[in-house]
């Protein structure tokens, strides 16, 4: 499932690295990820696990999107 | 006296005189009023400011204001607005509010914010692009009073407040107010009273609602009605424009309501097919234009899906040329290279289709 988001995230914005990808990493400060970013995140993530990331107001680190999708 | 702070920089009253007197160009947002300004006052030189806002205040019948709509009825327009109609929801005041402007500077609220501040020589601190995470800073440093913005704004700035307690009044316009998080921001913003306002490019702020509710205030019970769930607004209260009018008086303003009781409704949404992206109209029509012309789109439908990041998105389904196998990358490459759409009105979803659903008359379903 990890791998999965991170595919998302790189189809996204090509330019992050994968391999930087870790729990810490802050979507917008550290991946760069702007508004319309993320709001394209929750429409794929939404696709791949219909689960909306976003439903219960902003996530702001890759670790908090795994602790989501994996409560729910 | 400060006007306008934008990064650091501060504008004084009178400095903005001499850039209005001066004609000073500048394509940033200050540098946009300064021309608006100018053109209002054509060639007249001005002593100090409060005899320029006298002026404009004493002439505002026949002063007219050159809007640029991105258009309700899904086309853009002009609006040759009359500066009378444009300050009618201006509320003159002796206090000495602080305001956040947090609206793209060419967008009617953030024409709005600019009169009700500038006609009360109030100050600006502008912070439309503003990095959301310095916004909290900036609103206690400058110890701002009044702030007005889009609902997705707030939303997006609203994880970045701790406690604000320098605000005593929040407005939001642009686009339907999400009521879901008026609890939270109740919360953040503990001294703030809150409002709703309900403007449009036609006929300026008419409408403003503590909370969620609207209700028709007094002065315009002539002016204001709702026929079957729709706002009209009579003509009276409408720019210098051409527009489809109802027995030659009614403006219908595409906006549904809803009664709550006998005098207050909420606004629903829109009757016109305009997807709100963020604040951000996004004319479908348009959007399908562009994407018509790529070499692999045989045809497109835009249509919308809500979003809990932007309020909505702008979704295109898509009939790929048989010729070739449908590649949702190539599309988005070539929607990214194309310099007509702007960023808010790119497909965030792009799907693959083999044909359109119609409606039982026969038109392609945009649902």
């Amino acid at each position: 499932m990890e791998n999965k988001v991170k595919q998302i995230i790189h189809k996204i914005n090509e330019q992050i690295d994968i391999e930087t990808i870790n729990h810490n990493s802050h979507l917008k400060n550290d991946l760069g990820l702007d508004s319309l970013n993320l709001a394209m995140l929750t429409v794929e993530i939404e696709d791949e696990f219909d689960i909306d990331i976003f439903e219960n107001g902003i996530v702001n680190t890759f670790g908090e999107i795994m602790e989501i999708l994996n409560t729910q | 006296m400060i006007f306008w702070k934008h990064n650091n920089k501060a504008i004084s009253y009178e400095q903005f005189l001499n850039d209005v007197n001066s004609k000073v160009e500048d394509d940033s947002p200050y540098g946009y009023f300064v021309n608006l300004i100018s053109s209002m006052v054509t060639n007249k030189k001005f002593k100090n400011i409060s005899e320029l806002i006298k002026y404009l205040k004493i002439n505002s019948d026949d002063i007219t204001i050159n809007l640029k709509t991105s258009g309700t009825t899904g086309k853009p327009k002009e609006i040759n607005q009359s500066l009378k109609n444009t300050i009618r929801g201006v509320k003159y005041t002796e206090e000495l509010h602080k305001w956040a402007f947090a609206y793209n500077h060419t967008h009617f609220a953030g024409l709005q914010v600019f009169f009700q501040a500038f006609l009360n020589q109030q100050e600006i601190v502008y912070l439309f692009d503003t990095d959301l995470e310095l916004i909290p800073n900036v609103l206690n440093n400058n110890k701002i009073t009044h702030m007005s913005c889009t609902p997705t704004f707030m939303k997006m700035l609203l994880p970045y407040i701790e406690e604000n307690k320098t605000i005593s009044n929040l407005s939001f316009g642009g686009e339907k107010f999400d009521v879901s998080n008026i609890e939270k921001i109740k919360n953040k913003f503990p001294n703030a009273k809150i409002k709703n306002i309900y403007a449009s490019s036609e006929a300026g702020s008419i409408l403003t609602s503590d909370g969620e509710y609207f209700k028709i205030p007094n002065k315009f019970k002539n002016e204001i009605k709702i026929v079957n769930n729709e706002l009209f607004i009579h003509k009276n209260l409408l720019g210098d424009m051409i527009v489809k009018l109802i027995d030659d008086v009614w403006y219908p303003t595409g906006d549904l309501v809803k009664y709550v009781d006998n005098n207050r409704f909420m606004i629903e949404n829109r009757k016109s097919d305009m997807i709100n992206v963020g604040g951000y109209k996004v004319n479908p029509s348009k959007v399908e234009s562009v994407i018509k012309d790529i070499p692999y789109v045989q045809d497109v439908l835009i249509t919308s899906k809500r979003n809990s990041v932007m309020g909505n998105i702008v979704v295109a389904k898509i009939i790929a040329s048989k010729k070739l196998l449908p590649d949702e990358n190539t599309i988005r490459e070539k929607i990214k290279t194309t310099d007509k759409l702007k960023n808010y009105e790119r497909p965030l979803k792009i799907e693959f289709i083999d044909s359109f659903d119609l409606t039982d008359t026969g038109k392609v379903k945009r649902i």
